[in-house]
């Protein structure tokens, strides 16, 4: 310490050590307690099911062609409890998930936002489209039937990240059979 | 004297002391209080903007050469010529 940048240098090291601590004791704090649980609440409205091709083109003869579920739901979610002050960003997602035959378990990710702060976390949608392709792996969707959850990443400013989901059970739906002369 | 020079500013060694002393005393308390601030606000900025103030006021306070740092000053023992003419002869 004897000159001006031993000063500066012992002063800054010895900053950034405090500081560490702090947020190393934040981030520990956060992994303990965790984030809580939301309301979530998904309503299916509407099913359907129809034959394309995958990518924008449907003319695209190089492509195959699969059963696409094009679904309508409601959204009620109020993440505000996973607001804390460690908490940079939610990420929600509303996933399909479902039991075939071959394959026990199946997720599809249908939906998702990021929400960034406090007083946009309340969502209330309704007749929500499904903002990315629900295809099964057989690319078949024959009686299937599935439940629609809300599942939530926690991005914290430091720390571990988080993720949680909504109720599961109370959403069940069934794919109606694919009529095939309806299709395109 | 060149700019090094002038950028020196030296203390004693209390006054080193002193300032290691000072600067991690503040920036504990700082730490300590912008981390419980920041608890009960439910807010990481705060915690960011406390130790922020804390460590300008530390820089402010250990920076500089003050006076108070300087009140032990080194008393070199006087030059003796005699003793290093001795010395000069007997070898």
């Amino acid at each position: 310490m004897h000159n001006l940048q031993q000063r500066l240098s012992a002063t800054f090291s010895f900053a950034v050590s405090a500081l560490f601590t702090v947020l190393g004791v934040v981030a520990a704090i956060s992994w303990v307690t965790g984030y809580g649980t939301a309301a979530t609440k998904v309503n299916v409205r509407d099913i359907r099911v129809i034959q394309s091709r995958y990518g924008p083109d449907y003319f695209d003869y190089g492509r195959k062609t699969s059963e696409f579920g094009m679904l309508k739901f409601d959204i009620d979610a109020d993440l505000t409890p996973l607001f804390n002050w460690n908490t940079k960003q939610v990420f929600v997602t509303v996933v399909a998930e479902y039991e075939t035959k071959t394959h026990n378990k199946n997720q599809v990710v249908v939906w998702d936002k990021i929400i960034r702060d406090k007083d946009s976390a309340k969502i209330n949608l309704r007749k929500v489209s499904n903002k990315y392709a629900l295809i099964d792996f057989s690319q078949k969707w024959r009686n299937q039937v599935a439940n629609l959850s809300v599942h939530w990443d926690v991005t914290p400013h430091v720390g571990i990240l988080q993720n949680g989901r909504g109720d599961t059970s109370s959403v069940k739906f069934t794919f109606p059979k694919f009529e095939s002369s309806g299709g395109r | 004297m060149s700019l090094a020079d002038y950028l020196e500013c030296n203390i004693d060694f209390e006054g080193q002391r002193l300032a290691e002393l000072i600067s991690q005393v503040i920036l504990t308390i700082s730490a300590i209080v912008g981390f419980l601030y920041g608890y009960v606000q439910q807010s990481l900025e705060a915690t960011i903007m406390i130790f922020g103030i804390g460590f300008a006021i530390t820089l402010l306070v250990t920076l500089p050469p003050w006076p108070f740092y300087n009140r032990n000053p080194v008393k070199w023992a006087s030059v003796q010529h005699e003793k290093v003419e001795d010395r000069a002869t007997s070898e």
